[in-house]
């Protein structure tokens, strides 16, 4: 009687074959927006965005501005395959503070070394040759 | 004791953990991706520090063989759209399209694996070795280092295109995952050659 009442009924002709098929069903049945047309429109954008990276690096600027341009663009690629690609979007607060962490790590590992390597120059001990 | 066999403690890898809110498996590959952004950090370090810190440093632009790196930063992009392919063709139930779009992302894969050894053996031709200066040095360092994640990617890519692909018929929803996983490592290494092509082709 229990299996009878609202929402538990249960039917023994629920075979096999009908569990598999509704796994299946369960799988396409996300929230998740599964359109190809918007991962190919991120497709041809970063086409796009390599080209001008490419073709900007072949235009005479200083140093740093070439720094600048093209990390500014790779920054925002990579941010693109993150966001549409690897759906961090969709991702539970777990991963945020995951990434969180390894970013503080990782600026700390880039820019404690370039400071440490500064003021050994500074300090006139000779760089690297 | 509880009486409960220790297979129960890994039990998340089709449903999502409750304490978490994702597949164990899926934490899992983050928690790699996060220790391979320490392992490419250190050397995206070491490369601003000894570039930073030497007397002089080889135009890097006139060195390499830019349009060969444009070329495979292309081939790795269209890639990674084959692999998200892949993962929708199983969340629409596609099998086949499934094969195709992961045989093209493996072949894509060796594609560039193709590009990079000409490119090295173009330049040991030039008599452009490691141990010819710093920024070569770094260049074989971190353009190899990613070559082999390539390698493991195709390695792992080509098991999910074959004999792995058989628990479609048993679990698929296990196989989403499992490709879901898969293509997160595959996308990460397509973000690091984002991040090689404008510091050792273009600055």
């Amino acid at each position: 009687m229990a299996f009878c009442r609202y929402h538990l009924d249960f039917s023994f002709a629920y075979t096999l074959s009908d569990l598999k098929a509704d796994m299946k069903n369960s799988i396409s049945n996300s929230n998740e927006n599964l359109s190809s047309r918007k991962y190919i429109l991120v497709f041809i954008s970063l086409l796009l965005l390599t080209v001008l990276t490419v073709a900007l690096s072949y235009l005479k600027h200083t140093l740093m501005l070439t720094i600048i341009i093209a990390f500014t663009i790779a920054l925002f690629k990579g941010g693109l395959i993150v966001r549409y690609f690897m759906r961090l979007i969709n991702e539970k607060p777990v991963i945020f503070w995951l990434l969180f962490l390894t970013f503080i790590f990782l600026f700390a590992i880039l820019f404690l070394t370039f400071f440490e390597q500064q003021n050994q120059v500074n300090t006139n001990v000779l760089p690297f040759t | 004791m509880n009486g409960s066999s220790p297979t129960e403690t890994i039990n998340y890898i089709v449903d999502e953990n409750p304490q978490t809110g994702l597949y164990d498996s899926k934490l899992g590959i983050w928690l790699f991706l996060a220790s391979e952004v320490m392992l490419f950090g250190a050397l995206f370090s070491a490369y601003i520090l000894l570039r930073t810190g030497s007397f002089s440093w080889p135009s890097q632009h006139d060195l390499m063989n830019v349009p060969i790196g444009t070329v495979n930063t292309m081939v790795l992009i269209s890639s990674s759209i084959t692999m998200i392919m892949s993962w929708i063709s199983l969340k629409r139930n596609q099998f086949g399209r499934y094969r195709l779009y992961l045989g093209l992302t493996i072949i894509l894969g060796f594609l560039f694996l193709v590009f990079k050894t000409y490119e090295y053996v173009d330049h040991i031709n030039h008599h452009l070795y490691p141990s010819t200066n710093v920024f070569l040095g770094m260049y074989y360092t971190m353009t190899g280092l990613h070559a082999l994640h390539v390698i493991g990617g195709i390695v792992v890519l080509s098991y999910m295109w074959g004999p792995g692909s058989r628990m479609w018929l048993t679990n698929p929803k296990r196989l989403t995952n499992r490709i879901e996983t898969v293509g997160l490592y595959w996308h990460f290494v397509d973000i690091i050659w984002i991040f090689l092509l404008p510091t050792l082709y273009l600055i």
